[in-house]
């Protein structure tokens, strides 16, 4: 059992972790900031359980070389994905214009459309600049069940008003599912509306397509990618990145094509493989990397979250 | 079996593996290591003719080699040498041979044609000592200006551009080849010892005559083509074959197909 007063230390360090620190930094000017995160990420505490199981794994599959560089960077990334939580419903079209750039093929006006993106970078600012464009994603939520409930105060409040801040970045509410979120997408589409889903996902679904990322074998599931051709979806793949450097917040469209989901997967599987090759430290899913890289690890049995 | 496989780095249309020969590289290597065939230098290929592997060749030597870059159409993008240096973990003899242009001039011209496509600085050489410190890369001679079809001047004496067969005399070879090897080594501090034909234009004259007799004088060992096939022990050294990504193979069936030919034709 924890002491009492290891577990006050800990809730105070969510507080600053999740709340204090992002809302003060949103605050300053975005090139202090991103300058104050780099020379945080120096102090080893931040995020301390999620990069501790980081390191374990990279070191365990071998894919990065300076562990101490990469948690580093891995520290200055989360401080800066925790306060562009908060940022992004606070800025308007003037920082979108002057701090995001889009790459890569251009996007319709009109739904159906499903984007499909990783869990590299920080993805929020897609969801400013595609709203910016008039394509308001729906964003399928699993509902907040008993999970939640049992972590922390500051954990669960933090989510809880996470997702209110995406809504708001979206410009329309989650769209909550107890079942099946395919089946909400598939419905949403059909009506011309647009989606949004990551696919970078543990899955133990039997027609999971294998892929490669950074040459680690692994499985992604293909069902957004049936979903989206079989209501005739325009179907994008989209990565977004920080330019750590310069502060650019980058976010590059990639129609896919290719006619099969399998081929789809794989592309997107490449699109995830340029981020990854770039800035492994990008990736949030190092923490939970045993649900994608079986050996040398022994994977636990994960429900399939894709769509 | 002894294959030379080249990539540039400046063939991005998509990020996808056929699309791009970054995305290539990065498949091929996990591909090679897979099939447990070794990748080595062009020193250790060339060493002996009854050695038996791959060795990588990137020819134009852009910043994409060196650097990870922003492109206008395609964001954020790695190096090819971040890429190697991810492939190094299973092929511990990795190292690429990088064919660069010397003439900064020329680099200056043909960065400002490609300017809308890759963004600026794309021809600088400032990757260039990172890069053959890092142990994966070294620098070799690809001419003093490509003899480009998008310079106003080349170094050819009559100023003929877009080909390199017009190379064909002893003075256009010294301008395109011995300049180019001191510009190199100056910067690099390590001499090129292999060149490769711009446009993979073999000239008779530089293959047959000024190769030959001036090649060693200036620390070149062998040239290279882009004729499509393994090399054989009878090559001659100032020409040998190399396939190039995109046109030669774009999938991991035709990179098979490729070294299963090298293999069965016993070369």
């Amino acid at each position: 059992m924890q002491r009492p007063y290891r577990k006050w230390k800990r809730q105070l360090r969510e507080l600053v972790e999740l709340f204090l620190l992002p809302v003060a930094a949103t605050l300053l000017p975005w090139r202090w900031s991103l300058r104050l995160f780099r020379w945080l990420s120096r102090w080893q505490g931040w995020y301390r359980e999620e990069i501790a199981l980081s390191i374990a794994h990279v070191r365990a599959l071998g894919v990065v070389e300076n562990i101490d560089e990469f948690a580093r960077r891995l520290r200055w990334r989360l401080l800066v994905e925790h306060m562009d939580c908060f940022l992004v419903p606070m800025r308007g079209r003037r920082y979108l214009q002057r701090w995001v750039q889009a790459h890569g093929d251009p996007l319709p006006e009109r739904g159906p459309v499903l984007f499909i993106g990783t869990h590299h970078g920080c993805g929020y600012w897609f969801l400013p600049y595609v709203k910016s464009q008039r394509l308001r994603p729906n964003i399928v939520a699993p509902r907040l069940g008993p999970l939640l409930s049992r972590s922390s105060l500051q954990g669960n409040l933090y989510v809880r008003l996470r997702h209110k801040l995406i809504a708001f970045a979206a410009g329309r509410p989650l769209v909550y599912k107890g079942g099946s979120a395919g089946e909400a997408i598939r419905q949403m589409l059909s009506e011309g509306e647009v989606c949004f889903g990551l696919c970078d996902m543990p899955t133990n679904r039997p027609d999971a397509v294998p892929v490669r990322l950074l040459g680690l074998s692994t499985q992604l599931a293909q069902n957004m990618f049936e979903i989206g051709l079989q209501t005739g979806a325009a179907i994008y793949l989209f990565s977004s990145d920080t330019d750590l450097h310069t502060g650019m917040r980058h976010v590059h469209f990639q129609r896919a094509n290719g006619g099969s989901p399998e081929a789809m997967v794989r592309q997107f599987a490449d699109l995830l493989n340029v981020s990854l090759l770039r800035d492994p430290a990008g990736w949030r899913f190092w923490s939970i990397a045993p649900s994608f890289f079986p050996l040398p690890f022994a994977a636990p049995e994960r429900p399939d979250t894709c769509a | 079996m002894r294959v030379i496989l080249t990539y540039h780095a400046t063939r991005l249309q998509r990020l996808t593996r056929e699309g791009s020969d970054l995305l290539s590289l990065h498949a091929d290597l996990e591909w090679l290591a897979d099939q447990g065939i070794a990748v080595m230098s062009l020193d250790e290929l060339l060493a002996d003719s009854r050695r038996a592997g791959v060795a990588i060749t990137f020819d134009d030597g852009s910043r994409l080699d060196g650097f990870p870059h922003l492109h206008p159409g395609l964001g954020l993008l790695p190096s090819m040498l971040q890429v190697l240096t991810h492939a190094k973990r299973r092929l511990p003899g990795l190292c690429v041979s990088n064919f660069v242009i010397a003439s900064p001039q020329a680099r200056t011209v043909l960065a400002t044609h490609l300017r809308a496509e890759f963004g600026a600085s794309l021809m600088d050489s400032d990757w260039w000592t990172s890069a053959h410190a890092s142990g994966l890369m070294q620098l070799e001679n690809h001419s003093w200006d490509h003899n480009h079809p998008l310079l106003q001047h080349s170094v050819q004496r009559d100023n003929q551009r877009g080909n390199f067969l017009v190379i064909d005399s002893a003075e256009d070879a010294e301008a395109e080849i011995a300049v180019a090897s001191d510009v190199i080594g100056h910067a690099t501090g390590r001499r090129p010892r292999y060149f490769a034909y711009p446009f993979g234009d073999v000239s008779p004259y530089l293959r047959d005559v000024w190769l030959p007799t001036r090649g060693a004088a200036i620390g070149l060992r062998a040239a290279f083509s882009t004729e499509p096939r393994a090399i054989h022990p009878d090559d001659t050294a100032w020409a040998l074959p190399r396939f190039v990504c995109g046109r030669d193979w774009v999938s991991d069936k035709q990179l098979a197909a490729i070294i299963q030919h090298a293999r069965l034709s016993g070369v």
